[in-house]
């Protein structure tokens, strides 16, 4: 009698989680964010032709998606409006093929979306996809430093530590320099041992203090770094 | 024995997992990236003129007011230095209502060359021509007063050297400068970091272009991306170091998007 108990729960355990949308756990104040009613997304885009209004509606998701996978929602909601975001962002791709931000922020959204995920196969996948919309992007615009410092981090989470760190030589040497850049330097060269040269990029990133979620990073992993110098 | 091996075992995995903690370290956070500033078709990379027909207020000139203009207009094209608006279209228009002209072609025009045949000498067949150049918002940018010949008594024709002589003049007004920066910026004003003392006048056009945000070659030093322009401004007030100068709005309604240490280059 017990087993039967279990075996029904189970299977109503399963088929709430079959027949729940995706997104179906957002909070509520997502929901209110959400620009466009779940499901409409994809309409409303083809009726829009604006591609500034376009990205701006991409980039709302993409937000949206970020601050999901920052808050620890669970990776359907990530994935979720990280997929909004992508459709708004094709959307605006096909209207102007040469904008190479919609194709670098695409990529963005699946770096996202390779770091939240829990399995390895999804991870890897999403981390192809970026790297493919980030050589895309740089294809569009040559040059793009943006497209290099996310190829070095897809480079980095791969545990690719040469071509990220070659990557993110080329931004510094071209005189490009903000604390994300420094920070992703940073954990490059810890991870292949070069500490002391480490540190001061994570000097530097507290220095520069620009984006400000960089500068943190550096500051909570200085004594890492410190570590290794002794 | 076996309690004590298994204590060992649980020992270097206490080891192992300490070293490990201390070797690794958190990714830093993918910040979201800026959207690329949106740029936009400059009107012309050159001084755009157009010369209109000269007045004719001794109504003794017949075609000359016509053709000195369309010598002109070949004779500025011919120095190199200017985009120049077709004649065609400039041929009916009224010298006298030149306002109205200018307001008709401030979307489309950097300055305007209009002037004025002020007397003529029939003895020694010269005539007095005065020439402005305006910008496209009716600053005075230059003016002179020039001695032209001509030949001719009812077919007249203007000296084709004389008006050459106008052109290099205008040329001469209006050398290309160097480029500059964007020092500062509130709402449609921008102060750029060249003035008077490196050549800069009221009136004068430049673009701005976007820079910074490109890689450079590791071999030759050479940036990887190409300027993108993002507005176009024309200079109302000049310092010796400094000039203030306003942006004209884009075409989409929207202010452009200009921000300090963009590249300035004058047209």
């Amino acid at each position: 009698m017990r087993k039967c108990y279990c075996g029904v729960l189970l299977l109503v355990l399963l088929a709430g989680c079959q027949a729940a949308p995706r997104g179906r756990t957002v909070v509520a104040a997502k929901q209110q964010e959400d620009p466009f009613p779940y499901g409409k997304a994809e309409f409303k885009a083809k009726e829009i032709d604006n591609v500034l209004v376009l990205l701006d509606t991409a980039d709302k998701y993409r937000g949206l998606c970020v601050r999901s996978w920052v808050e620890n929602e669970p990776f359907a909601d990530v994935e979720h409006f990280g997929r909004e975001a992508k459709n708004w962002y094709r959307a605006a791709l096909e209207r102007e093929p040469s904008n190479a931000y919609a194709c670098l922020a695409m990529g963005y959204v699946d770096l996202i979306l390779g770091r939240a995920a829990g399995d390895k196969y999804t991870k890897q996948n999403s981390l192809a996809s970026a790297m493919s919309r980030f050589r895309e992007a740089l294809d569009k615009r040559p040059g793009y430093a943006d497209a290099h410092l996310f190829i070095a981090q897809v480079h980095d989470l791969r545990a690719e530590y040469k071509e990220a760190e070659d990557n993110l030589n080329l931004i510094l040497n071209s005189g490009i320099e903000n604390s994300q850049i420094h920070s992703w330097m940073a954990y490059t060269l810890f991870q292949v041992n070069k500490k002391d040269e480490g540190a001061k990029h994570v000097a530097r990133a507290i220095e520069l203090d620009d984006p400000s979620l960089s500068s943190q990073w550096a500051r909570a992993h200085q004594q890492a770094f410190a570590a290794g110098k002794r | 024995m076996m309690v004590n091996r298994n204590k060992m075992v649980g020992l270097v995995f206490v080891v192992i997992a300490a070293v490990a903690a201390g070797c690794s370290l958190d990714p830093p956070p993918s910040i979201e990236p800026g959207m690329l500033r949106r740029g936009i078709a400059p009107r012309s990379y050159k001084m755009k003129l157009a010369v209109f027909n000269m007045q004719d207020p001794t109504g003794s000139g017949g075609r000359l007011a016509e053709s000195i203009a369309e010598l002109l207009h070949v004779a500025l094209f011919e120095t190199g230095r200017f985009e120049l608006m077709q004649r065609a279209e400039l041929r009916g228009t009224d010298p006298g209502n030149i306002d109205a002209i200018r307001r008709q072609y401030q979307q489309s025009l950097d300055a305007l060359v209009v002037g004025s045949i002020t007397s003529f000498n029939t003895t020694s067949k010269l005539m007095a021509l005065n020439v402005n150049v305006m910008n496209a918002y009716g600053t005075t940018m230059a003016a002179k007063s020039f001695q032209v010949k001509y030949t001719g008594t009812i077919n007249v024709d203007a000296d084709r050297e004389d008006i050459k002589a106008i052109a290099d003049w205008i040329e001469q007004w209006f050398p290309k400068l160097q480029s500059g920066l964007v020092l500062s910026r509130s709402n449609d004003r921008v102060t750029i970091n060249l003035g008077s003392e490196s050549g800069v006048q009221r009136g004068m056009w430049f673009l701005i272009a976007s820079r910074g945000d490109a890689v450079k070659d590791p071999k030759t030093g050479e940036s990887l991306g190409s300027d993108i322009y993002v507005g176009e401004a024309h200079v109302i007030a000049v310092n010796p170091a400094t000039c203030e100068a306003i942006l004209v709005p884009r075409t989409d309604g929207r202010t452009p998007e200009i921000k300090v240490s963009d590249k300035v280059i004058f047209k």
